[in-house]
């Protein structure tokens, strides 16, 4: 099967700033794929890109559509959550259920149900009645009901609770996700999405500086706890990122001679969280 | 997969129903309910305070009893009269409730990001936009017209019971002569000729709705207006001089439509419609639905039909491109 998502020189630039510098990718289908950036990187850019919700230069293909020329055929197989807050304030739960399965071919009236059910939220509330996290809930409850190939997620769970938090993204592996799926998350949690990630993408600066998957990660990133006595030595094999804790360094590699580092303490991989903080400081390391 | 083609702009305009029901809905109800609470009040009032004075027949009755006066041949245009001049407050209010609708039509959603939800779904911006079209120029005149029915309903009903007290026929005077149901359908009849009318106008404010980035009314109003300065500044210097009024082109279109009845501003006069008053007093009912209907003959229509079309197309245009998230 061919890419969900292949981008190929994508370029966006607004008055001050570059969004997207010349960034290619693909994205394969099964996988979920963490967009991870700091503010201003250009994931939202490039979500927006990929959903036809912003102009962009260069080539860009979702599920072999157009984003721009055919946005609303394309909306038939991609589903998105671009914030918690925007479902409307004053539409009830029923009339959003009601609604989507009229404007919706691959929505299931009973998969929502069944998926509200489990919550507490009630069909007469408003959407304005409820918490922030019932809010998600319900938001997610719509759109895990609905048969999409591309699921986008942008920040779905910022300014939630971390029970919602958790139970949000266990909802989403267990209840929706399958090898037919592609999921695209952003977030700035990063703690909380690692467990679930096939693929990781950080976005600097408009660029794409690591793509590749979770296995790779592991293999390719080390990270090894030294004594001060032995610092030195480990800068000698030009660690990218180095920290200090509890009087010891911590030093992380990118491709490095494992064998070698061995020597130097113990071995192991790094959380995502670390190599985002060593990836994302500028290159004095 | 289910077909929901067809079904997805019904349930477009179910949207706006349930978004707009206190405009579209509780309002017109609450007038009418106002005006027969005011009505049943008032009635109750003199028929108790001022029973004893002459020691003769009550007032009220004795008023009531001056419909024995109108000639019998009269008394269909006197009901139609009174049922369309009661309606008249629910027009003028209408006409209000329709313009801010459209002003907020396509920005309230940007404002409060739920927008993202709505393109979330596989509904095209043309089908969004013309729904809310279709919704605040067809659907809301329609369920005010059946909340003016009620009303009127109501009244018929309070005029009945007078008429038994005060020993008028009320089949006779009553519900003999009234239509209420051509007036009504008259009405529903106005509202489609209006929506062409109005077309330019509220194309024009649903242009506002999409491109306004913050205050929709300021850009809906502002520019008519400068545009209006512009051209009396420009016939003060006398060097170019227009064969038509901006500004009576411009009342025109606003007060001159089909509802609540046809106004045509001249020069110096506003003419109410079709209405001829001579000596016999009103002979001509003002339902008049071949001057309603001709309206689709005027070249001024249609000019009007063009301009809208203009505006709502660029309005969908900024609806689906320009980027607000």
């Amino acid at each position: 099967m061919s890419a969900i998502v292949n981008a190929n020189g994508l370029r966006k630039k607004y008055k001050s700033s570059v969004a997207l510098d010349n960034v290619s990718f693909q994205i394969e289908p099964g996988r979920i794929v963490g967009l991870i950036g700091p503010n201003g990187a250009g994931k939202t850019t490039a979500l927006k890109a990929m959903l036809g919700l912003t102009s962009f230069d260069g080539e860009l293909s979702i599920l072999g559509m157009d984003p721009m020329k055919q946005r609303h055929e394309l909306m038939d197989q991609v589903c998105f959550i671009a914030d918690v807050a925007v479902l409307p304030r004053w539409l009830k739960v029923h009339q959003a259920v009601d609604f989507v399965e009229g404007v919706h071919p691959r929505f299931s009236r009973e998969r929502a149900l069944g998926f509200l059910s489990k919550t507490k939220i009630k069909p007469e509330s408003r959407v304005k009645e409820l918490s922030k996290g019932m809010i998600a809930q319900l938001h997610l409850a719509l759109v895990m009901s609905i048969d999409a190939k591309l699921l986008v997620l942008d920040e779905p769970t910022l300014g939630l609770d971390i029970i919602y938090r958790k139970e949000f993204y266990s909802n989403l592996l267990n209840d929706y996700f399958d090898e037919e799926r592609t999921i695209i998350i952003t977030t700035h949690q990063v703690e909380e999405v690692e467990h679930i990630l096939t693929d990781l993408m950080f976005i600097k600066d408009g660029k794409i500086i690591i793509d590749a998957s979770m296995e790779d990660i592991a293999e390719r990133f080390v990270e090894v706890m030294v004594a001060p006595e032995s610092a030195d030595e480990a800068r000698a094999l030009k660690p990218i990122h180095e920290r200090s804790v509890f009087g010891k360094f911590v030093f992380l590699y990118d491709n490095a001679d494992q064998l070698a580092l061995a020597e130097l303490g113990e071995l192991h991989n790094p959380s995502i969280a670390d190599l985002f903080v060593a990836t994302m400081k500028d290159e004095a390391a | 997969m289910k077909s929901v083609a067809l079904s997805s702009f019904g349930m477009l305009l179910k949207r706006e129903f349930w978004e707009n029901r206190g405009s579209f809905w509780t309002l017109p109800l609450g007038i009418g309910g106002f005006f027969v609470f005011v009505t049943v009040a008032l009635l109750t009032a003199l028929s108790t305070v001022i029973n004893e004075i002459d020691g003769e027949k009550f007032l009220l009755t004795r008023a009531v009893a001056a419909i024995k006066e109108v000639p019998k041949d009269q008394l269909d245009v006197l009901w139609d009269l009174n049922l369309l001049g009661s309606s008249a407050i629910y027009h003028l209010i209408l006409l209000f409730v329709v313009f801010f609708y459209f002003l907020g039509s396509l920005y309230d959603d940007r404002r409060d990001r739920s927008f993202l939800f709505w393109k979330s779904l596989p509904i095209s911006d043309t089908k969004t936009t013309l729904s809310k079209l279709v919704a605040g120029s067809l659907v809301a005149p329609f369920l005010w017209v059946i909340a003016i029915a009620l009303m009127h309903v109501a009244m018929l009903i309070i005029a009945s019971v007078l008429f038994l007290f005060s020993d008028i026929p009320v089949y006779e005077y009553l519900w003999g002569p009234a239509d209420p149901l051509n007036v009504w359908t008259f009405m529903l009849a106005a509202y489609f000729v209006q929506a062409f009318w109005m077309l330019p106008v509220w194309g024009w404010a649903i242009l506002a709705s999409a491109f306004a980035r913050s205050k929709p009314f300021l850009w809906a109003v502002a520019p008519p207006v400068l545009l209006g300065i512009v051209y009396q500044w420009i016939t003060a210097t006398q060097y170019l001089s227009f064969d038509f009024s901006y500004w009576q082109v411009l009342g025109n279109r606003l007060l001159g439509g089909v509802v609540p009845i046809e106004l045509s501003i001249q020069n110096d006069s506003i003419q109410v419609g079709t209405l001829s008053f001579d000596s016999d007093g009103v002979t001509e009912s003002p339902a008049s639905w071949a001057s309603v209907f001709e309206r689709f003959g005027q070249a001024d229509l249609w000019w009007g039909v063009a301009f809208g079309v203009v505006c709502i197309a660029a309005a969908i245009y900024i609806r689906r491109y320009r980027d607000d998230a």
